[in-house]
């Protein structure tokens, strides 16, 4: 897993961008759907990965937007719309898991593949299986990082602002996480490679 | 008792801030919405609960329709629509008629509903009611927040932060 290759779906915009929108919306509510259009995805990505089910995670999305939405007057943009946003997001899922206490590893929505090659979409299948597997052992705060980042796509200074961090510490923590989790990739492939020759 | 639906009648509030809004009505009063989802989602799910026909009528959706495009493009901070009630359970319908209440912009935990309903050790029955509310936006449950008042430190900028520091 590269960081190279990660979507910034949140993170992308220029913050004076946001600010503007978020101006507008503050003036004329009808105007908060140009934020609404620009963060529903990564939130209900975020949403999606923490409740692992579609229809828990759209309500939820609508609850966040509308709760954004109410108390879009008295938010004064200092820092990031994206880290204010993402943690009304938090609080819902949180409240969510108060009510169902139980919570997911990390789901992600599923995307269709063209890929033709079905060799190399077994393979990958295996390794997202065994990421999974290591994902799902890690640290409630850890899985967090990773959400933020790759399925929320936070860039690493909303992160700061959203975790309370600074930006490098957010940085150095991921970056931490990631090459743990590729060397124990690299056990597992490693073991099952050794398999595979043993069975041959 | 809750009271039967013989017949439900749909409609739709398109281009609202937040995408589309389904709602479904009975003789009786409102009796769902759905934010965003796709069309017929909302009649698929309702016939199959009440076991009635479900079928879009602009003229029975209308009022409530207008009413919810000019909360969401923020010319009305409340809702003045009838609510089926009748379909909940009397517990249910105690806790919502409380969330109902909640005025536009502030939120209120599951406990000071309890203690609102003259129950006030049933903050996690009131938590599971709003869990199965079925009228979301008209029934405000994002204004119900955790014990510990979460949504009260949004402020943006700095305002994170405390609110992370605090609750997270």
């Amino acid at each position: 897993m590269t960081d190279s290759v990660v979507q910034l779906a949140a993170g992308e915009a220029p913050d004076a961008e946001i600010a503007v929108l978020v101006a507008r919306a503050k003036q004329d509510p009808s105007e908060f759907a140009l934020l609404y259009d620009r963060y529903i995805q990564p939130v209900y990505r975020y949403l999606y990965s923490r409740v692992a089910n579609a229809q828990d995670a759209q309500d939820l999305a609508a609850q966040t937007f509308l709760s954004t939405l109410e108390a879009l007057p008295r938010y004064r943009h200092k820092g990031y719309f994206s880290a204010w946003l993402f943690a009304i997001a938090r609080s819902k899922a949180m409240d969510f898991f108060r009510q169902h206490k139980r919570e997911t590893g990390l789901d992600v929505v599923e995307e269709s593949t063209d890929d033709p090659d079905m060799l190399s979409q077994v393979i990958r299948s295996q390794d997202m299986q065994h990421l999974a597997s290591l994902v799902q052992n890690l640290e409630e705060s850890e899985r967090e990082l990773i959400r933020l980042r790759y399925v929320a796509g936070l860039s690493f200074a909303e992160m700061a602002a959203l975790l309370g961090k600074k930006e490098g510490a957010v940085k150095k923590a991921l970056y931490r996480l990631l090459a743990r989790l590729e060397s124990q990739m690299a056990i597992q492939n490693g073991e099952r490679s050794e398999m595979e020759a043993q069975n041959d | 008792m809750k009271q039967q639906i013989k017949q439900i009648w749909v409609g739709v509030a398109e281009g609202t801030p937040i995408g589309s809004v389904w709602l479904a009505v009975s003789e009786m009063g409102l009796v769902a919405v759905q934010i965003g989802g796709e069309a017929g989602e909302l009649s698929r799910g309702l016939a199959a609960r009440f076991e009635v026909d479900v079928t879009p009528h602009k003229f029975q959706t209308e009022a409530i329709v207008s009413q919810i495009q000019a909360y969401l493009q923020g010319a009305r901070k409340f809702f003045d629509v009838v609510i089926h009630w009748g379909m909940m359970s009397s517990f249910q319908q105690k806790s919502l008629k409380a969330v109902y209440q909640i005025p536009y912009g502030e939120t209120r935990t599951y406990g000071q509903i309890a203690a609102q309903i003259g129950m006030p050790h049933a903050a996690r029955a009131v938590g599971r009611a709003n869990a199965t509310n079925l009228i979301p936006l008209v029934i405000p449950c994002h204004r119900l927040v955790g014990a510990d008042g979460s949504l009260r430190g949004y402020g943006g900028g700095e305002g994170v932060e405390t609110f992370e520091r605090k609750h997270v």
